[in-house]
């Protein structure tokens, strides 16, 4: 007992030594997209780290303890929400830090303002796949939306920081003006395609398609989250074949065996592209990784 | 645009004359005038749309719009007001789930009922969500076979996120202790069919679960996580399930032991390595009195090592001992009996996972034998709660406890989870 106690007092005045050498803010994204716009607004007032590697897919991140003690100290948390990372939940339960549970002044929920598409209508049930019944999550992959999420993190930044809030102001308007430059050079680019059909492996590119003006054609997955099989991916080649589709637009952490028997099937091109900052040398930041994803996205249109 | 002309049927037949007969009478002309009518707010319709339309291509234009595609967002700061925008379906229900779990045996010794059968072990139904600022409610409601298939509950606490101290937190009610790394796992959610001899013969059968409170204190320790848990819960004898029958019908004396209020705790360090690797190692303790007036004492040790290899492959080792001690009443001898698992589990990609595991235990203290096996494990994914699994194992069991003794024996599991409903766990 008397163990027990010294243990709990030596602990409480850890915490304090720690809270008081903690100077500089510290933001904590949920993905290393996030944790870039985080960066471009919050520049040298801020750390930031992301919880999630460049090389996750941000459904299947496997929450670990060590992400508990980032969480624990951060000032900010930013987060995609729509129900995409919810293996966050179990890490800000523990995580003891009121100012970043919900409600808290430095939680950013940076899906908030978005017009969602893809909300399911109706009953919706698991032989659907994995269906997000917010709506579809994968809205960063729009970089239109970055500025959405951009928003949301200077907003958060300025409730926990409000001395900087001119310069976080600042920061967010040219990040905005990057975006914007970007999308006139992306949408330039794409408009040259021959055709406006795509085929993703996964539902996470409807953002990217409607804001580019190009369509799903089908997708490899034959529902959300459910592995491909054999029989929908002839069916599906076949139709690719007719209809002269060029492209299968993979996620750079997908497994290449589905998208090269497709390719195999129809003779259109496997273009695997970063959709995480870091993931690719090319995609080290949320715009360079925009050009990343137009670049190859040409080339294996052509 | 079905609703909207069933709108206007609806008004139609309200402001529709009451004598049919009139109606009859006038029945072509009425025809046309509402054809007109539907024709007219039909066009009103198509002109509000395009209005908007237009109006909404006027805001991506204030914002720069550079595409032809959605309104490009504003370069404003959101005001501190700003709701979420999602699907617009309010809803004050809890996140309900239910998970079913199959289990079908194939045994090569006699005299369990569930041999060579396929069918429902467990079903769950739970419930979940935020009740007030930092106040988080789960209940886990379960039918299982042991209670033939009675609805009990399980799991029912409230979680604290904020009290006040920089990283503690706290629950109450009655949980599944958070001893060592499976036992506070659901069987629907562990990574196995089969719950290792050492948790079902030295911590209970069914999971060691108590009702009480429980306080968790992230220690401030810079780069490492370290948490301690301490608590006192109550045991029942209903929730211990310390006795239960084997497969002759026989009562016997298995897991834990201890009813009414005990002290438990348990301190959890984890380690990342680099950012792909993560160490992590427990020790969990829990201490009570026996009806017989024993004492007992469990406590448990625990490592797992965690390895991330892309996006879905995962290596992951882990391995638990307890040690049972049960000390007589009359004689104050103390008796332990110990039992351990260690287990390698790869995940290529997000749909399969391999496994091999270990397990050898003995059963608590009066009683005598245990089991040695060795398992391989195969799990198949099809959705995020919906997978089927099938379990090999090879070895001893020297007891009749919960399965039927037998040298030698060869014994496959086919286990199906399906599940439905939204549902998070905590951290484990």
């Amino acid at each position: 007992m008397r163990m027990l106690a010294a243990l709990l007092i030596a602990g409480a005045v850890a915490s304090l030594s720690v809270s008081a050498a903690a100077a500089e803010l510290r933001v904590i994204a949920v993905d290393t997209n996030l944790a870039d716009i985080a960066k471009q607004v919050a520049g040298d007032r801020a750390s930031v780290e992301s919880l999630a590697r460049p090389s996750d897919d941000p459904h299947h991140v496997v929450a670990r303890p060590s992400m508990i003690v980032k969480l624990s100290r951060a000032d900010v948390f930013a987060r995609i929400g729509m129900g995409l990372d919810m293996w966050a939940d179990a890490l800000l339960d523990r995580a003891g830090n009121a100012s970043v549970q919900p409600d808290g002044k430095g939680y950013a929920d940076c899906s908030r303002g978005l017009r969602a598409l893809d909300v399911p209508t109706g009953r919706i049930d698991p032989s659907m796949g994995d269906l997000h019944p917010e709506g579809n999550p994968h809205y960063l992959l729009d970089p239109a939306q970055g500025i959405l999420a951009a928003g949301n993190i200077a907003a958060a930044l300025i409730r926990v920081d409000p001395a900087g809030q001119a310069y976080y102001h600042s920061r967010f308007l040219q990040f905005g003006e990057r975006v914007k430059a970007g999308l006139q050079r992306w949408s330039t680019a794409l408009k040259g395609l021959p055709s406006r059909d795509v085929v993703p492996f996964h539902k996470s590119w409807a953002y990217f398609l409607a804001r580019f003006g190009l369509r799903e054609f089908g997708v490899l997955e034959p529902k959300p989250g459910v592995e491909p099989s054999p029989g929908h991916v002839g069916a599906l080649g076949q139709s690719i074949k007719r209809a002269g589709v060029k492209v299968i637009l993979c996620e750079s952490f997908r497994s290449k065996r589905w998208p090269d028997l497709l390719a195999g099937q129809c003779g259109a091109t496997a273009a695997f592209v970063p959709v995480a900052v870091g993931a690719d040398p090319q995609a080290g930041d949320y715009v360079a990784m925009f050009d990343t994803i137009v670049q190859r996205l040409v080339s294996a249109a052509r | 645009m079905r609703t909207i002309w069933a709108y206007i049927a609806l008004c139609l037949a309200i402001a529709a004359p009451a004598d049919p007969v009139a109606a009859q009478a006038s029945g072509s002309t009425d025809l046309d005038q509402l054809k007109a009518i539907v024709t007219k707010q039909a066009e009103t319709i198509r002109e509000l749309q395009e209005r908007l339309a237009k109006l909404e291509a006027g805001s991506g234009a204030d914002t720069g719009q550079t595409t032809d595609g959605p309104p490009v967002p504003a370069v404003v700061l959101p005001g501190p007001a700003r709701k979420a925008a999602q699907s617009g379906s309010a809803s004050a229900l809890p996140d309900i789930a239910v998970f079913g779990n199959n289990l079908g045996r194939m045994l090569t010794a006699k005299g369990e009922p569930s041999r060579n059968q396929f069918r429902i072990s467990e079903l769950e139904l739970a419930l979940q969500q935020r009740v007030a600022d930092g106040v988080l409610f789960r209940s886990t409601l379960a039918a299982g076979e042991e209670g033939d298939f009675g609805m009990g509950l399980e799991e029912g606490y409230v979680t604290f996120t904020k009290l006040g101290v920089p990283g503690l937190g706290g629950t109450l009610g009655k949980r599944r202790l958070p001893f060592g790394k499976l036992n506070p796992i659901h069987p629907h959610a562990a990574p196995y069919a089969e719950t290792p001899g050492a948790l079902r013969y030295l911590a209970d059968p069914d999971g060691l679960a108590g009702n009480g409170v429980a306080l968790n204190w992230l220690l401030p320790v810079p780069s490492l996580f370290a948490n301690l848990e301490v608590g006192a819960v109550q045991i029942g004898a209903s929730d211990a399930e310390a006795s239960r029958p084997d497969v002759t019908g026989t009562t016997l004396p298995l897991g834990f032991g201890a009813t009414g209020t005990v002290p438990m705790g348990r301190l959890w360090l984890s380690k990342a390595l680099n950012p792909s690797t993560e160490l992590e190692v427990g020790s969990s303790a829990v201490a009570g009195k026996a009806d017989s007036g024993d004492s007992v004492r469990l406590i448990g040790a625990d490592v797992t090592l965690k390895q991330m290899r892309g996006a879905f492959g995962r290596w992951q080792l882990q391995g638990e001992a307890l040690w049972h001690t049960r000390k007589d009443a009359g004689s104050r001898l103390p008796h332990t009996r110990s039992g351990a698992y260690v287990s390698a589990l790869y995940a290529p990609d997000q749909y399969r996972e391999f496994g091999l595991r270990y397990d050898d235990s003995r059963l608590p203290w009066p009683l005598e034998g245990g089991e040695r096996l060795l398992s391989l494990i195969w799990s198949n994914r099809m959705t995020e709660s919906s997978l089927w699994r099938l379990q090999l194992a090879h070895g001893d069991r020297t007891t009749d406890a919960l399965l039927p003794a037998r040298r030698g024996l060869t014994e496959l599991t086919l286990q199906f989870v399906w599940g439905a409903g939204s549902h998070s766990h905590p951290l484990q």
